[in-house]
């Protein structure tokens, strides 16, 4: 797989120069024969690769309800992190850095430190094997060209932006403010005092009015006549427009001894047959083509959405689309001309269609990759769901045909074929196998004035050079100039950018651990009160931070929330069975949930009531949506429903609560357990209908052994996993657990604490060195995310002896839910950051019932770091909801076999989402879904913008708005020895942290070092002197009054207020 | 204050409030060195649309006291253009009143719900601005007692909707399906236009009491003479067509959705599109005079809601399948007028705006409704479709969808047979007024003529 990714992404690569294509002699009439000239023997193997290749860079997002955070250019996963950014840039002609203006404005406020970011340049200069000190043009170092590249913006402007800079804002006449401005001017009126009084007429003229000035225009610009008298005394006022235009005037002179070229090499791209066309006539022939393909392709795949499924879906893609348009007869001419081609294909197999119509459009096999690239890629939300769905079956819904790439693109090409040949025939173009060919997008030749006169008029005002300095400059010193600041073009100075960002917040957080790491991280105190464990998520830290800071005798830690289980879950009120697993395993156990025997007539009432309103809810779905049906729902309900709507709207909280209410009276929920087959007898579907006695024991040690709990296991043991709740939310499976898949989780843990709680596991466990006292219990429990509410399972089994505990317990998660709901809050705009901590968790709470809330939480937005230690590294450490917290205790793990399974989950999910963030977060449109506005649901599969178009991938703006970009900082308490072996040993994590994707700081267990993985090796980097951390009494106090992402704190309450 | 001009004031702050409301937010767009925040522009927006909501349940409760049939606000004469007497006339009968309080009260609810789903998008300020004008336009249309207000109220709320639809200028699709509807409304109102011209020819009065004399909505009757009646009843019918989106210019309507989502709800799950319906309907007395009208009338309603319905059938976005329910009960009412059943089209109308703007404005949850449905069902599966199995042959089905995917081919027909041919007079007609200059203007030479590098050098110098 990886082989054939870079084999073919370098074919696109190495073709940047021009390939043009052998011209074929073809019938040009407007009926050609299309008596497919056998393919080439190879063409259905470049066909093959070719989709192979097509599928590679599509997006690979699955259907919205089993979304899943995974990296944005997992196509380009095997390269190293900055070499794919700058490949992405060309292939998906996306932004991949945030802006240099960003990036300045963060320069200016401090969130990028200007040292650092010279320590940058200098690693960046080294790492290209360029020389700093080199010396440019005689003017200044290569260092010193670069810092002042990345400082000051040069751009080339477009020539209309340069006329307005000139006309109306003097940018000719005024010299930059700088500390030596006036110096610059004084040396410059006394050189130009000597100059004036001895200089011709024409000199003159070239010296303030450039190359091709005429004198007439003097007055126009300076308001003086051109004489020598008038420029004198105009020196003596008001200096400063002559001497900054003689230097502009300079300079276009040097610019027009110069070698000017494009400051970027636009990348290759295949010139297709709409681009002659375009070119040629004005007309697009995909403004027709693609309505049409796309709203084919979403009746083909959408799941029950629409009232009359696509009829004949069975036949593939192609195959029904073909017989569906030759069931009717045409209005539109090249739809027209698409049927008659159909017609001839009417026994083809979609690769026939593909071969055939490739060779009637003249795309020589060389050329499939890169064009049905283009093609496909000008879809990628629908080319990617086919190409998604087909190597990902399973996701596709049961009674919804498959679907296949190849189908998807000989409809694509059919179309595409007949548009070209009518658009031809219509223009009198002649062949159209004569319109396609490889070529580099040729850009106009740059204009002197803008990419070379612009750059060093800025370059001699920040380097403080005189006239008299700048005459001196010969064009082979100015080219040297414009040539070096070529080489460090957007995406290099971005980059620098980007690794200073990264320094700055890892310097922050490594600072804050090593003043906040104990002396002593393996000592525990005595038996905890309670230990919870919740979900590795970056929103559970702030939970378990509050926890800790109301009740500083409890324990928390934080596991993959399956916690070590992969099931097929059907609950109570569940339509199917769905996957609670990681990405990419697929369950082998099957568990139901099901009322408590007691509680069977409850069951039986709850599921019948609930039938009839199924059924009712599909009627009025329907119902109202059809002619008569919607007429009588009209008539009937349509009168009230502003009722509901308004209320909803208006008191959103207090209406749930009232649903809610109301549904707890009408429909009784039973009391229910997992069922567990110990026997594993095979379920219907075929798995095991449960965990056998063994894997109980293994599964429970594992997650032990995992999170490092091996002795003082507390009387109360929580097990918290996560879900969300949101309304009118179509990405709502993005803000669920990704380690259950996107879904909510909960059932695992409830199993999982099924296993724990039975005594003969527990005897079992106890052989393996894990003691777990008999008046342990354990609880499981879902964390709701969004309205930070929790819920327990299976209270009814909790001995009568922890009774007053539970309570206890209850109250802190209380309290810990009300501060966490306050400290999400003060993210939000709408939410006063004056207000008490109460009404922050009203104001989260009205979030996830809300109708009109696009932000029904952040989610995993600011997501930047994932620690894998003991919490005593981390314990009252403040990481503002940023970090991914897995427990791991290294002292117990002497074989590393630990550290490789949890390194082998959290370094793939975690750089999965902080990835996907990142890249919808620095190109919204391009690899992100956009704003969510117009946002509408597509066949049950995806979001369009609007009614039309393209299905979106990524995440919405309104997701990712208040992110910070950067690549995911993984601090794990282990050696560096220990890591790399773990690394040997998964090639996931390796990929991860040798290509740079993800930056790895190993800790050391034992005397706190720190190292950076950079380069292929590990590099100390706690050489400094920590900057001291800032200390609070409690987060809520730390946090107090702001909006902006905050640098770590230690938080005295959580450390039982030890300072 | 007597209770009488008390009324007259409420009658022109439900219009008004909003409008003030319009007029706050654009001049602090025009005139604030700092865009006003969003709490400013939100806050006025909802207070316009409350006093609205408020006056006209005032109104309407006024109304139900009151021992006539209708609230008048009559300041006639405004002004005259010869024979043309203008009245600024206001009205408030029992038809106006229930549109009133329904569109005041979605009005409020959109805005509220935009409130928090508009924030931080750059055109914030723009929505809200637009969402206020369009109640003042449509508050003035359904208080209107002339024609010649109602069309002022209808060309606000048919530009809002353009501006709203194209409300994303950043892309294409948005501007292309605003530039549909606005030339749909475009051409359509030129029938608004007739009518009232002809209404003032014929009944020398634009005032609907005047010209539909004897007797209160909805038992008002026309005296017109009957070709006159027909051809204004059929010019308003045109009118109503556009805005509603009727068969066979519905095509701007499912293409509409490309908004924000509580925009579309607001236009188009009814109020702007009922707009159509309701002229009809303030208008039924004419419809009564003229079978040729209610002929036509009925056609278009049934051709309407048999089109959309079965097109809507095959649709596969949450949107678009709401539009084509919309225009499926437009098409009804369109038909109910036809057959003079007044009370039955409005509380029809009525019916049909809630629950649709109710289900727009949740369209984003439909896939956690199907979710709660196919749970609640047990997973048992349910066909839906059955009876076009049961219906047609296997062959005429393929057809059929065929067909309804391609919405009928009604715009390509429209755009072969109409636009097309007049694009093409256009087109000759301006090489035609080319080649007429070329022959009587000499090309000028000189200055128009430098070269581009000369022109730049001679400005950056």
């Amino acid at each position: 797989m990886q082989s054939t990714s870079s084999r073919s992404l370098d074919t696109s690569f190495e073709s940047v120069h021009l390939q043009t294509h052998a011209v074929r002699v073809s019938d040009p009439g407007p009926a050609p024969s299309i008596a497919p000239a056998q393919p080439p023997a190879d063409a259905r193997d470049r066909l093959h690769h070719a989709l192979e290749h097509a599928a590679h860079l599509l997006p690979d997002q699955a259907p919205l309800e089993m979304f899943v955070h995974h990296n944005t250019l997992h196509a380009l996963a095997h390269l190293p992190f900055h070499h794919a950014l700058r490949i992405a840039h060309g292939v998906y002609d996306a932004q991949v850095y945030r802006s240099e203006q960003e990036f300045r404005s963060d320069l200016a406020c401090g969130r990028i430190d200007p040292e650092e970011l010279d320590r940058e340049l200098d690693r960046y200069l080294h790492q290209r094997g360029l020389d700093p000190t080199q010396d440019m043009g005689g003017l200044c170092t290569r260092r010193a060209l670069y810092a002042v590249a990345l400082r000051v913006d040069l751009a080339p402007p477009t020539r209309a932006a340069l006329r307005w800079r000139v006309r109306e804002e003097q940018f000719d006449r005024r010299l930059a403010a700088r500390a030596d401005t006036n110096r610059m001017i004084e040396a410059g009126r006394d050189y130009l005092r000597e100059l004036v009084t001895r200089a011709t007429t024409a000199e003159l003229t070239q010296r303030f009015l450039g190359p091709n000035g005429v004198p007439s225009r003097m007055g126009e610009r300076y308001a003086i006549p051109l004489e020598i008298g008038a420029l004198l005394r105009q020196l003596e006022t008001d200096p400063e427009p002559l001497v900054a235009g003689s230097m502009w005037q300079t300079c276009r002179v040097l610019a027009r001894e110069c070698e000017v070229h494009a400051s970027a090499e636009a990348p290759a791209r295949t010139w297709t047959h709409r681009d002659e066309l375009l070119n040629r006539t004005g007309r697009d022939i995909w403004e027709q083509t693609l309505p049409e393909l796309l709203g084919w392709a979403a009746a083909y795949l959408e799941e029950g959405l629409a009232y009359w499924p696509m009829p004949g879906r069975e036949a593939g893609f192609f195959g029904a689309v073909r017989e569906l348009l030759l069931a009717r007869g045409h209005v539109r001419p090249w739809i027209r001309r698409a049927v008659e081609r159909l017609e001839q294909l009417r026994e083809a197999t979609a690769t026939d269609a593909i071969l055939t119509a490739l060779a009637a459009l003249g795309v020589a096999p060389e050329q499939y990759d890169q064009y049905l690239l283009e093609l496909l890629a000008v879809t990628p939300g629908f080319a990617g769901m086919f190409s998604r769905l087909e190597r990902h079956p399973h996701e596709r819904a049961t009674l919804a045909p498959p679907t296949s790439l190849t189908e998807f693109c000989a409809v694509r090409l059919v179309f595409e074929w007949a548009a070209v040949e009518l658009a031809a025939t219509e223009h009198g173009l002649g062949a159209i196998d004569t319109l396609v060919r490889t070529a580099a997008t040729r850009r106009d030749a740059p204009h002197p004035d803008t990419h070379a006169a612009y750059r060093l008029f800025i370059l001699a005002q920040v380097l403080g050079l005189a006239p008299a300095q700048l005459d001196t400059l010969t064009p082979s010193a100015a080219n040297e100039l414009l040539d070096a600041l070529d080489t460090f073009d957007e995406l290099d100075r971005c980059r620098v950018f980007l690794e200073a960002y990264e320094l700055r917040y890892r310097t922050q957080i490594l600072d804050g651990m090593r003043s906040n790491r104990p002396a002593k991280p393996g000592l525990r105190a005595a038996r905890p009160s309670a230990q919870f464990v919740t979900c590795i998520d970056d929103r559970e830290e702030s939970f378990r931070r509050h926890i800790e800071e109301v009740d500083p005798s409890v324990e928390t830690f934080g596991a993959a929330g399956s916690f070590g289980l992969a099931i097929a879950y059907r609950g109570l009120d569940a339509a199917g069975h769905i996957p609670l697993a990681p990405a990419g395993v697929r369950p082998r156990h099957e568990i139901f949930e099901h009322p408590l025997t007691q509680d069977a007539a409850i069951g039986e009432r709850r599921r019948s009531r609930r039938r009839r309103w199924g059924a009712f809810l599909h009627q009025l779905f329907f119902g109202s949506r059809s002619a008569v049906r919607g007429a009588l729902t009209s008539l009937a309900i349509g009168p009230l429903a502003w009722l509901p709507l308004g209320v909803r709207i208006m008191a959103p909280r207090a209406s749930v609560r009232a649903l809610a209410w109301v549904g707890a009276r009408v429909l009784p929920k039973p009391r229910t357990r997992l069922t567990n087959d110990e026997a594993c007898g095979p379920s219907p579907r075929g798995l095991a209908s449960g965990y056998g006695f063994a894997e109980q024991v293994d599964r429970v040690h594992a997650l032990l052994e995992g999170i490092g709990l091996r002795e003082s296991v507390a009387p109360l043991v929580f097990l918290l996993a996560h879900g969300s709740t949101s309304v009118n939310n179509p990405h709502a499976a993005a803000y669920d657990c990704g380690a259950c898949g996107g879904r909510r989780g909960g059932a695992t843990g409830r199993l999982l604490v099924s296993f724990a709680n039975d005594p003969a596991v527990r005897v079992a466990i106890a052989a393996r060195g894990i003691q777990i006292p008999s008046d342990t219990w354990f609880v499981a429990g879902e964390h709701d995310t969004t309205a930070d509410r929790i819920e327990l399972f299976d209270l009814d089994l909790l001995p009568a002896s922890h009774a007053g505990q539970l309570e206890r317990a209850r109250a802190v998660m209380e309290e810990a839910r009300t501060r966490n709901g306050h400290e999400r809050s003060r993210k939000f705009e709408h939410a006063a950051l004056t207000s008490s901590a109460q009404v922050g968790l009203r104001h989260v709470e009205a979030r996830a019932s809300h109708f009109g809330e696009t932000r029904p939480e952040y989610n995993h937005c600011t997501n930047a770091m994932c620690v894998v230690s003991r919490r005593s590294l981390t314990r009252g450490l403040f990481l503002d909801r940023r970090a991914f917290l897995v427990s791991y205790d290294p002292d117990s793990d002497r074989t590393g076999a630990v550290l490789d399974r949890l390194l082998a989950i959290a370094a793939p999910v975690g750089a999965g989402i902080n990835l996907e963030y990142y890249f919808s977060r620095v190109d919204p449109e391009r690899f992100g879904c956009g704003t969510k506005l117009p946002h509408n649901v597509c066949g049950y599969i995806g979001v369009l913008n609007g009614t039309s178009g393209d299905l979106r991938t990524g995440l919405s703006t309104q997701m990712t708005e208040i992110h910070e970009p950067m690549r995911l900082l993984v601090i794990v308490e282990a050696t560096p020895q220990a890591l790399l072996a773990a690394a040997a040993r998964e090639p996931i994590v390796a990929e991860l942290i040798t290509k740079g994707w993800i930056r790895l700081v190993s800790v050391d267990p034992d005397t706190g070092e720190m190292q950076l993985f950079e380069a292929g090796a590990f590099v100390a980097c706690d050489t400094h002197e920590p900057a001291p951390l800032a200390t609070a009494t409690t987060s809520g106090a730390y946090y107090a009054g702001r909006r902006e992402p905050l640098p770590p704190a230690r938080v005295l309450a959580a450390l039982g207020g030890q300072s | 204050m007597s209770f009488v001009d008390l009324t007259a004031q409420v009658m022109i702050a439900v219009p008004l409030a909003p409008l003030l409301a319009f007029v706050v937010v654009a001049l602090a767009e025009l005139g604030l060195p700092t865009p006003a925040s969003e709490r400013v522009v939100a806050r006025s927006v909802r207070l316009g649309a409350a006093v609205a909501l408020v006056g006209s349940v005032w109104l309407a409760i006024a109304l139900a006291r009151s021992p006539a049939t209708e609230l008048v606000l009559d300041r006639s004469p405004w002004f005259e253009v010869g024979h043309y007497k203008f009245a600024a006339r206001l009205t408030v009968d029992s038809l106006s009143a229930i549109m009133l309080v329904l569109a005041s009260t979605l009005t409020l609810i959109g805005v509220r719900f935009s409130v928090s789903y508009m924030h931080r998008d750059p055109g914030f300020r723009r929505f809200f601005a637009l969402i206020a004008l369009f109640e003042a336009g449509l508050m003035l249309l359904l208080e209107a007692g002339t024609i010649d207000l109602l069309f002022i109220g209808w060309e606000i709320v048919g530009l809002t909707s353009t501006f709203l639809i194209a409300f994303f200028h950043g892309r294409d699709a948005p501007l292309a399906a605003g530039l549909r509807a606005f030339v749909t409304y475009r051409s359509c109102d030129v029938g608004l236009l007739a009518g009232a011209v002809l209404l003032h020819h014929y009944a020398h009065t634009s005032a609907f009491d005047g010209a539909f004399g004897a007797g209160h909505w909805p038992v008002g009757t026309a005296h017109l003479e009957p070709h006159a009646a027909t051809l204004i009843a059929l010019l308003f019918m045109l009118a109503a067509m556009g805005k509603a989106g009727a068969f066979p210019v519905g095509g701007w309507l499912p293409r509409a959705m490309e908004g924000p989502t509580p925009s579309s709800a607001l236009f188009y799950g009814g109020l702007s599109v009922s707009a159509g319906a309701y002229l009809l309907l303030r208008v039924a007395p004419l419809f009564a005079e003229s079978m040729v009208a209610r002929v036509a009338l009925g056609l278009v309603g049934v051709a309407t809601a048999v089109h959309a319905t079965i097109v809507g059938r095959v649709q596969t976005d949450a949107k678009t399948q709401l539009t084509y329910a919309s225009a499926t009960q437009i098409g009804l009412v369109f038909v109910w007028i036809a057959l003079d059943l007044r009370w039955l089209a409005i509380f029809h109308l009525f019916g049909h705006i809630s629950l649709r703007t109710f289900q727009l404005l949740r369209a984003p949850a439909i896939l956690a409704d199907r979710h709660h449905r196919l749970g609640a069902l047990g997973g048992a599966h349910v066909e839906t479709g059955r009876h076009l199995e049961r219906m047609f042959p296997a062959r005429l089905r393929l057809r059929l969808y065929a067909l309804a995917r391609a919405g009928f081919d009604i715009d390509s027909l429209l755009d072969l047979l109409l636009v097309a041919p007049l694009l093409s007079v256009a087109h000759r007609a301006a090489r035609f007024e080319r080649a007429v200059t070329a022959m009587l203007v000499r090309p000028r030479t000189g200055r128009g003529s430098i070269s581009s590098s000369q022109l730049d050098d001679e400005d950056l110098a």
